[in-house]
């Protein structure tokens, strides 16, 4: 039986009918990766915590470039693979007391840098986990 | 979660070789983007990204292509000759 349409009414092909506009809702909200309170059905109060280290949606101090190579371009809001070579974002840290920067390239996936665009010298700034 | 599109050109991102970077499509976002899968990636589409990548689902890992340190020119200092 193939769905009809007969004046306002709506036959579908189970033979159940609609007549008017369906109303809905969502029927579940799960939640992770700092987002907690769920599962929500019907009402409830979602909590936002600071995601994990290297996960989505987290952010870092970050170091775009490779500091061997000075042939980087990058651009504010671009994506960037993770790693140590050109255009790839690491982790650093900068010592308090000579100023010095460490660097570490223990980061995953791809970061949107967000910080000015530029280049080719590598540069520090924020990045936030994209996938 | 995001699902996997298709991935291409994977290419060893470190020594170790626990870490490869490919081209990547998410079903979740519009553009194709660099992608770094490891072996540390808190995140599991990560882990199984690579472990698909280093069976070669995505095609041969070319070798890590270690970077290369600039040529530095040094110039004779000028001198005043007065």
């Amino acid at each position: 039986m193939p769905i009809t349409v007969s004046g306002t009414t709506i036959t579908f092909n189970n033979g159940t009918t609609q007549t008017t506009a369906a109303t809905g809702s969502v029927s579940s909200i799960a939640t992770g990766n700092g987002l907690s309170g769920g599962t929500i059905t019907t009402t409830g109060t979602l909590t936002i915590a600071c995601p994990g280290f290297n996960t989505v949606g987290s952010y870092c101090a970050a170091i775009i470039g490779d500091i061997n190579q000075n042939s980087n371009s990058y651009s504010s809001g671009g994506s960037y693979s993770a790693g140590s070579g050109l255009n790839q974002v690491g982790t650093y840290a900068q010592n308090w007391n000579d100023n010095s920067l460490s660097r570490s390239y223990n980061l995953s996936g791809t970061w949107r840098w967000m910080g000015a665009g530029g280049g080719p010298n590598p540069s520090v700034g924020v990045a936030c986990r994209v996938s | 979660m995001f699902t996997l599109q298709y991935a291409k050109n994977p290419v060893y991102n470190n020594e170790e070789g626990t870490a490869i970077v490919l081209t990547v499509k998410w079903e979740e976002f519009v553009e194709e983007m660099p992608f770094s899968a490891d072996t540390w990636d808190p995140e599991p589409w990560g882990i199984d990204l690579y472990n698909r990548a280093k069976a070669g689902e995505f095609g041969p890992v070319a070798p890590y292509v270690k970077p290369i340190p600039p040529v530095i020119n040094f110039e004779p200092t000028p001198t005043n000759a007065n």
